[in-house]
């Protein structure tokens, strides 16, 4: 498939990063990416099991019991607190923090 | 003045056991030369002497207490800086988390802590360990100490150069189609990629789930082997580990046991593309291990020409899903002011903290896992994993260890390759099938190569079979 601007856009819509002047050069460079992706198409898979991890592990579970946990640490990175809550500079407007 | 040149782990412990310098001595030194080096080499982020000599002078304390502080009692070790440690920076050498401190310590932080072990510093990388080069950190490349105006490959860069320029005795790294082996190979040092699954990876920022590893990059194959063992095992913080017996990979290596393993050399690493010179080099060292009478066997992976298709479908699939969480709220705030909504605020600052090659695999995985590519791409993409590990499976009822070189290519020129991402991506096919199969590999250098750029030839083995790898390249080193 070639790759058109208009994808481009769209791909980083859904990716919420924002092309600011870098569209082209990343459509040029994704198109010969994307383009020697073809190679794949000489293999016959349609037989062939996909593989989705690293190793063969299926599904391993931990004691579901309570233990010593991280909640608390990094506290610090916090301007300030009320009660026990954290509290963050605004989301909107200039940061004050 | 200290040799810091001369100094293996098993030296430096010698030496603090006999009371020739006491830690604090030694990472006092490690500082000294390592702060001005560094200048040149850009292979640290951030370096924290005063939490170093901290821990070197407890370490002294213990010592003179008749203490055994562990088996890595006071070594300087350069941790990549996408690996957390508590209270320090860990940027992953992203915008994104520019002001980022660890608030714990990854799982083989703690297990370092608990042998002895004693941390310079955070080294550089390209940004969350996506690249080749460390041309792509967000703080600058990381120079090639055996030449400055060459890349130190990557993307764990800044710890292979850290160890090659004598700024650490050892680093971690880690390996998600090369990066610990390709820049040790660029740098004359030697690295290790364990088995998916034998290292924890909990506290290491995710790349490539289902690739990524955490290894060892040092001066001789037994330190390697002696980190690989202090950080390896199973882990409940970590699903993906593996309770695996390793207590006999720090033993003398048996040569009569080596003699028993024979040594694939897989025509397909060795075809147009290989530079001459590393493929003389590779003659040698099959002539070198020949001399010890170990047996060779010519073998064929075939599906080798699609590893980096596959690797570059997969990997960037597993980026845009590990990235998303980056917000850019807390950690790098860019100007907000004007921002309209908060998809507004997530699409300004994600741009303003990701550098292009990020964006590059985000928008590729993006595009692999689409709806309507899914099927073309992605999954076509994991089911050519399985004929490549197949290939492995089918090699190992022959042959224990698989010999190939580490990259086509000596160390390249800074810039060299900058602005062609796929012939970056290209120069990855020798080490990303260990990845796509959870191999085990290691990048060892050439030898007597001393005042020219260094080449190195990597061994793959068996799931679990770091032993193998590790012993001949033991071997090897003393010959």
């Amino acid at each position: 498939m070639e790759l058109k601007e208009s994808d481009i856009r769209k791909l980083s819509e859904l990716a919420r990063v924002s092309l600011e002047g870098e569209e082209a050069s990343l459509l040029d460079s994704m198109r010969e990416i994307i383009g020697y992706f073809e190679v794949l198409n000489e293999l016959k898979t349609e037989v062939v099991e996909p593989m989705s991890g690293g190793t063969s592990l299926v599904n391993r579970f931990r004691d579901d019991a309570a233990g010593w946990s991280y909640q608390g640490l990094g506290r610090e990175g916090f301007s300030s607190e009320e009660g026990e809550s954290l509290k963050t500079p605004p989301v909107f407007g200039e940061s004050n923090a | 003045m200290l040799n810091l040149r001369d100094l293996t782990i098993k030296s430096l412990r010698d030496g603090l056991f006999n009371k020739s310098f006491s830690a604090f001595e030694i990472t006092k030194s490690f500082f000294d030369f390592a702060e001005e080096k560094n200048l040149e080499l850009n292979a640290f982020l951030s370096l924290h002497r005063d939490q170093a000599l901290e821990a070197a002078s407890k370490i002294d304390v213990r010592l003179a207490e008749g203490d055994d502080p562990g088996v890595l009692a006071g070594v300087p070790l350069a941790i990549k800086d996408n690996i957390l440690i508590e209270g320090l920076p860990a940027t992953a050498a992203s915008k994104i988390l520019e002001n980022y401190h660890a608030p714990y310590d990854a799982e083989v932080i703690s297990k370092l802590k608990k042998h002895g072990a004693i941390f310079i510093g955070k080294t550089n990388l390209d940004e969350f360990a996506m690249g080749s080069s460390t041309e792509n950190s967000a703080f600058g490349v990381t120079r090639n100490p055996h030449d400055l105006e060459r890349v130190a490959g990557g993307s764990s860069g800044g710890s292979a150069a850290a160890v090659a320029a004598h700024l650490a005795i050892g680093a971690l790294g880690t390996d998600t189609g090369g990066s610990v082996r390709e820049p040790a190979a660029f740098c004359g040092v030697v690295g290790l990629k364990p088995t998916y699954g034998a290292v924890s990876r909990f506290g290491a920022i995710a790349m490539a789930s289902s690739l990524d590893q955490i290894g060892p990059i040092a001066k001789n194959a037994e330190d390697a082997a002696m980190l690989f063992q202090a950080i390896a095992g199973i882990d409940p913080k970590d699903s993906t580990s593996v309770d695996v017996d390793y207590s006999d990979l720090t033993a003398v290596p048996d040569l009569e046991r080596i003699r028993g393993l024979k040594i694939g050399i897989p025509d397909e690493y060795f075809g147009e593309g290989l530079d001459p010179e590393v493929r003389r080099e590779m003659e040698k060292v099959v002539e070198d291990l020949k001399s010890l009478k170990i047996n060779f066997k010519n073998i064929s992976l075939p599906h080798t020409k699609y590893a980096v298709a596959v690797y570059y479908l997969i990997m960037p699939a597993e980026v845009s899903t590990n990235l998303a969480r980056y917000d850019g709220l807390r950690y790098s705030p860019p100007p907000r002011a004007g921002r309209r909504s908060l998809l507004d605020l997530y699409l300004h600052n994600r741009s303003y903290g990701f550098g292009p090659e990020t964006k590059r695999r985000v928008l590729l995985g993006t595009f692999a896992l689409s709806a309507g590519y899914y099927d073309a791409y992605y999954l076509k993409a994991q089911k050519a994993r399985s004929l490549i590990k197949k290939d492995f499976d089918e090699a190992f009822k022959e042959v224990d260890v698989v010999l190939t070189p580490v990259t086509p290519t000596p160390a390249f020129r800074i810039g060299e390759k900058a602005s062609d991402p796929l012939q970056m991506y290209l120069s990855d096919i020798f080490t990303i099938p260990a990845n796509l199969a959870g191999l085990p590999a290691i990048s060892i250098p050439a030898r007597g190569r001393e005042g020219k750029l260094p080449i190195a030839f990597q061994l793959m083995g068996k799931h679990w079979r770091e032993k193998d790898i590790l012993d001949i390249g033991r071997l090897y080193e003393r010959l």
